[in-house]
Formats: structure tokens, C-alpha cells, sequence
């Protein structure tokens, strides 16, 4: 923890502050209680298990959109503080669960709070924890001579009102698909990706906050930490 | 009329006449089914800007201290130590509207509801809220927090709530958490450039707002490329 206290720096990630309206992120000086809210390091720097983060259900009387094709909308996990609803399941993820600021590939619409914008060719799905950014290409076809990524390379189409996501050029070669649907009137979206199903609800009063890993890293020195270094 | 001039109109009608005949890539409605323009697709920046200059050219109105702090960083910059100033050698965000500046392309993704702007850079993004107001709870972040709304088929991007650290350009040019950001986002030559006018309001650092304006191609069949910058840059050991 030695190096926690050389912090010398004054940017940082966030302190998320949900309040009814759009919620932004608080940056302010960085402190050692600071890095404890930073998702990728929490773990590390506390000893306890990161779980889901908490945030409030979308406010009683707020209307969901249920155009069963525009997905655009903010979501977060839990259904309660500090629970699972019934029946989900962590989504198929690989990479570098963000250590040293890296991305990972994450599933559907859940855990860390996600936002989605449908447009017309592309739908984007955006995990807020280190900006994590898919684009879904709309009855398209994947380019020849793909380039693994960590994100790998998304169509996607619709079944009725479900939307079918087809990945492939992803790091490890897998293909992976996934059917993205809104339930109960929209305020949920369920996700099934090769047989693991997550939920997330719908939270209109949610807006995007920014969690920015490299921000921390400095703090850390010159390579972003490992888990060896923080011992 | 001179033989130059009479060769300057032959050669200026006749590039009026097939640019006439081009079609429009700009779409009449975006996804929302309103009579919008589509802003959607991948852009790039037609000229590079390594310096922010206001749209009349000229350097902007720099107050005394951020003046001294610029003119500092500029020396540095000649001097080959730019990553004294600039934390993006760190891959801390760039921020607005500089993240658009140095040539690597950007989205749009078009929704009534909210807009999505996505940075090449190492995956930075923007979500601009098709409302009226600024929410009470807001930044400081170093892409801002934005609202928006139509004025006619120009989009009005609106942005407060910055970080300080970032830069507006690569010489250093300072801004304050105060700065106020309006983009007017106009499509041209049938959707095939984008114009953003970028009006800056900073009384902390400016002596006066000013604008600046620069124009964006579109990139058509164009997918926005993974960029890590941790990796880019050897910054991790993962």
C-alpha cells in the first residue's frame, strides 16, 4: 500500500453520484479512498470481492420506450442493492477483465451500467468501466481479412423483436452470438450469449458517467499496476 | 475576362455540373423517423489541426497567465518535450473538441433521443442528450456533459462541466473547468462534409469568446478501428 500513498497527481475517476435527473461523473483530487471506487481496482486495493454496484430501480411513474427495435437507453444490473435477480448469470466475457487499463469483451446489456444508442445502421453498446464500446452493424456482413480484436468485429439483425448479434474476430477466434430482448413493457433487456442469460434494467434516470481507468494508472507509476505490484 | 479567369469558370462549371449530379448521401430522416438529416457514419477531419486557431485565423485571446502557461508549453513542445504538458502521452482522454483534431476518425450514431460520438483514440466517447437542460449533478469530466437539440437541419451540441486537464489542441492551448462549449453541426455538399463550428466561452482563460470552425469528411462503408492506447504506447505490461 506503500505506493497508494504517493498519489501525486490531481486528475481521476469518478465518484458516481446517482441523483434524479442525468447523473455525471464527480472528479475531483485523488485520494487513497479514491481508488476505491474505481471498479478495476477496487479488488486490489481493498481485499473485498467487487460486487454489483448499487444503483437505484428506474423511479416509479417514468414510462419505458417498448419500440421493440430501439434499444437506446441506459441499464444497469442489479434489480435490488446488492442482489442478482432471479435467474441471471455473469455474461461470457474475455480478456483482460481491464487490468492495466485494458478492454475486455463483455456480453449483452449488464453488469457495470451500459448504455445503448440505436441508430439507424449501427447500434453502439457502451459499458461504462473503462468505456468499453461495441458497435452492432446492422444487416451487414463481416469484413474479410479481420484483425482480432478485443471487441472483435459485431452484426446484427432481428428475429421478430429480437436482436441477433453475431461476433467473431475476437482474440481468442471463438464466435459468439448473442439475442438481446426487451421484456416486461422494456423495462428490462434479457441477454443470452452461448446459453448464459443476464438481465438488466432499464434506469431512465441514468446518463452517462465517465470512468476513465488511465486516469488512476499514473497513480500507480509508470506501468499500470499488476496485481503483484499492489502486494 | 482573362484567359486564366474564362479557364477558372470553364473548370468551375464544370465541377458544378457533376457535383450536381452527385447524389446526396445524407439521409432525409434519421432513425427516429423525424424529417432530420442523418449525421450518421464515420467522419474525418479534412485538414489536421495541430493549432487551434479562431475562425478569423488568428490565435486565440489568451488572458495573461494561461498566456504565459501556453507560450511555456510551446517552448516545450519545440524542444521535443511535449509530454511534459500533454497527458495524453499517459492516454489520459484527450477531451473535446480536440479528440477530433488530430485526424483519426469518429462516429456518429444518430438517435432523437440521444446522440453517440465515438472517438477512434482509445475508444473515448460522448453522449449528447436531446434535451433542454444541463442536469444539476454534472462533471467535472473530461469530455463534458452535453445536451442537445435541433435548429432547423443544423444540430446544437451544448457542453459544460469540463475537466481542466485537458488541452484544446496539441501546442497546449489551456482551458478553464469554466469553458462553455456550443458546436453547431452542419451537413454540406450533400451530407458528404460536416462542418462543426465550435463556440468557446472561458473567462477564465479567454479575454473574450470566440469560435473556430472545421470541416469533416465522411468516411462511407468506413468502421470505426479498435485503439488501445495502454498497449499502444507500452504503457501496461498486460
Amino acid at each position: 500500500m506503500r505506493r497508494v500513498l504517493k498519489i501525486r497527481y490531481n486528475c481521476l475517476p469518478l465518484v458516481a453520484s446517482a441523483t434524479f435527473g442525468l447523473a455525471q461523473a464527480q472528479v475531483s483530487a485523488p485520494t487513497a479512498k479514491d481508488l476505491e471506487t474505481v471498479p478495476q481496482f477496487r479488488t486490489q486495493v481493498t481485499g473485498q470481492s467487487a460486487g454489483p454496484l448499487e444503483r437505484h430501480l428506474a423511479p416509479a411513474g417514468m414510462k419505458p420506450d417498448t419500440a421493440p427495435h430501439d434499444f437506446t437507453g441506459s441499464y444497469s444490473l442489479v434489480t435490488a442493492p446488492g442482489r442478482m435477480p432471479p435467474g441471471a448469470d455473469m455474461p461470457v466475457t474475455e480478456g483482460s477483465a481491464n487490468r492495466g487499463c485494458l478492454p475486455s469483451f463483455v456480453t449483452g446489456v449488464n453488469g457495470n451500467p451500459t448504455h445503448v444508442v440505436s441508430g439507424r445502421d449501427v447500434i453502439v453498446i457502451v459499458q461504462e468501466e473503462n468505456h468499453l464500446v461495441r458497435r452492432v452493424y446492422l444487416n451487414a456482413e463481416h469484413p474479410k481479412n479481420l484483425r482480432p480484436s478485443v471487441e472483435g468485429h459485431s452484426v446484427g439483425w432481428f428475429e421478430g423483436d429480437t436482436l441477433v448479434i453475431e461476433t467473431v474476430g475476437l482474440n481468442s477466434g471463438k464466435t459468439v452470438v448473442e439475442r438481446l430482448r426487451k421484456i416486461r413493457d422494456g423495462r428490462q433487456i434479457e441477454s443470452v450469449a452461448n446459453g448464459r442469460a443476464s438481465l438488466a434494467n432499464w434506469r431512465p434516470d441514468l446518463g452517462w458517467v465517465e470512468d476513465i481507468c488511465e486516469d488512476a494508472g499514473e497513480l500507480f507509476g509508470p506501468k499500470y499496476p499488476t496485481r503483484d505490484w499492489l502486494k | 475576362m482573362s484567359e486564366l479567369g474564362r479557364i477558372a469558370a470553364l473548370v468551375c462549371g464544370a465541377w458544378a455540373c457533376c457535383a450536381s449530379s452527385r447524389p446526396a448521401l445524407s439521409a432525409p430522416t434519421d432513425p427516429g423517423g423525424n424529417s432530420h438529416p442523418s449525421f450518421e457514419g464515420v467522419w474525418q477531419i479534412t485538414h489536421p489541426v495541430s493549432q487551434v486557431k479562431t475562425a478569423a485565423g488568428k490565435t486565440p485571446p489568451l488572458r495573461p497567465e494561461p498566456r504565459r502557461l501556453y507560450n511555456e508549453r510551446r517552448a516545450a513542445l519545440r524542444a521535443g518535450k511535449a509530454d511534459s504538458y500533454d497527458s495524453t502521452y499517459l492516454c489520459k482522454p484527450m477531451g473535446e473538441p480536440r479528440t477530433g483534431y488530430e485526424g483519426q476518425p469518429f462516429d456518429i450514431v444518430q438517435n432523437e433521443r440521444v446522440m453517440f460520438v465515438g472517438y477512434t483514440w482509445n475508444r473515448m466517447v460522448r453522449f449528447v442528450y436531446m434535451t433542454e437542460q444541463h442536469s444539476e449533478a454534472v462533471g467535472p469530466a473530461f469530455y463534458g456533459a452535453w445536451i442537445g437539440r435541433w435548429d432547423g437541419d443544423t444540430l446544437v451540441f451544448d457542453g459544460v462541466g469540463f475537466n481542466a486537464g485537458t488541452l484544446l489542441d496539441k501546442t497546449g492551448m489551456p482551458h478553464s473547468d469554466s469553458m462553455h462549449l456550443v458546436q453547431r453541426l452542419k451537413l454540406k455538399d450533400g451530407g458528404r462534409l460536416l462542418e462543426i463550428r465550435t463556440h468557446v466561452e472561458d473567462a477564465k482563460t479567454f479575454t473574450a469568446p470566440w469560435d473556430t470552425v472545421h470541416t469533416y469528411k465522411r468516411l462511407p462503408g468506413a468502421q470505426i478501428q479498435e485503439d488501445v492506447c495502454p498497449q499502444r504506447l507500452k504503457l501496461t505490461i498486460y
